[in-house]
């Protein structure tokens, strides 16, 4: 059965389904980020009326750096997979997928190594208020970056087939997905300030902490 | 995405996404200079997220081309925005608020 309007645009809104889901979808994301980043500022606020409670932590804000700049990589290189795509060239398309998927395997590796040397040195999300949103929203956040890294995983691995039979299907399904990239680092160029600059007194030349 | 299919409207869009990365790159580098020169609260903050907004902001209009998109998508994120915005007032209007002694 043939679905209509997957390439072609719906006479009515002048978009195709896939386009309308995936912006629904993030304005839901949007919500579900604005409930977390809202119970930050709760808690930082409830922090500075209430001096028995320490906020902030020691974060590694070189690592943070490095994560950031690795997803906002990853943002051109997802966009430059789908632009090669549209132009037809599978190859730089694959080359300029398999980077994004690199990149976001790099952010987890980061990532991990972070949690690691926090857990090493026992600190976890009980430890204290600013640990608990920081795991949380970051755990959160490393989800969709594992979401998001499988389904273009997807795209990279099996795409040849829709390639050759409908192209422009797989074009699409690629925008799609990187939508959901772009949102992804969206999300991460404001949990950097937050966690790692304005919630922590370590430089990111040294004078680093232990963990 | 693009709003042009033409191969020559696409290969201009690629040089335009790196300008953008670099961009990226450098407001990064500055919010992280800006950390390290210790401003005073809440300039810190005011600073730290106003780069922060504005990076944002390049990638919603140009890499998920919110800047050209049909105007259901962006009166849908608008929407959106206005209840995130809502919601964050929400908090920091919490700051200010002094309950009155009951006795």
């Amino acid at each position: 059965m043939e679905i209509p309007y997957t390439v072609s645009a719906r006479p009515d809104t002048g978009l195709w389904n896939a386009k309308i889901g995936i912006w629904l979808f993030l304005a839901s994301e949007v919500m579900l980020f604005g409930g977390l980043f809202s119970a930050f500022v709760f808690l930082k606020l409830g922090a500075d009326a209430n001096p028995a409670i320490k906020w902030g932590g020691d974060l590694n804000t070189l690592l943070g750096f490095i994560n950031t700049l690795i997803l906002i990589g990853s943002s051109v290189t997802v966009i430059l997979a789908w632009t090669e795509l549209k132009l037809r060239n599978w190859k730089k398309y694959q080359f300029y997928m398999a980077l994004t998927i690199v990149c976001s395997l790099g952010f987890l590796v980061v990532k991990s190594i972070e949690y690691y040397m926090k857990f090493s040195h026992g600190i976890y999300p009980k430890t204290s208020t600013f640990y608990s949103i920081y795991f949380t929203m970051t755990g959160l956040h490393a989800l969709h970056v594992i979401g998001g890294a499988v389904v273009l995983a997807y795209f990279w691995l099996f795409g040849y087939k829709m390639y050759k039979e409908h192209p422009e299907h797989l074009a699409n399904r690629v925008e799609v997905g990187g939508l959901f990239w772009h949102f992804v680092d969206l999300i991460w160029i404001f949990l950097f300030p937050l966690f790692y600059l304005l919630s922590t007194t370590s430089s990111i030349f040294g004078g680093s902490p232990a963990h | 995405m693009a709003h042009s299919d033409s191969p020559e409207a696409i290969r201009k869009s690629q040089k335009f996404y790196i300008k953008i990365l670099v961009w990226l790159i450098i407001l990064t580098v500055v919010t992280v200079g800006a950390h390290e020169l210790h401003f005073p609260v809440p300039w810190n903050w005011i600073v730290g997220l106003a780069i922060a907004v504005v990076k944002a902001a390049l990638v919603a209009m140009i890499f998920m081309h919110m800047l050209g998109e049909k105007l259901m998508i962006n009166r849908m994120m608008a929407f959106t925005l206005f209840f995130f915005v809502a919601l964050m007032g929400l908090c920091v209007f919490a700051y200010w608020d002094h309950v009155a002694p009951i006795f």
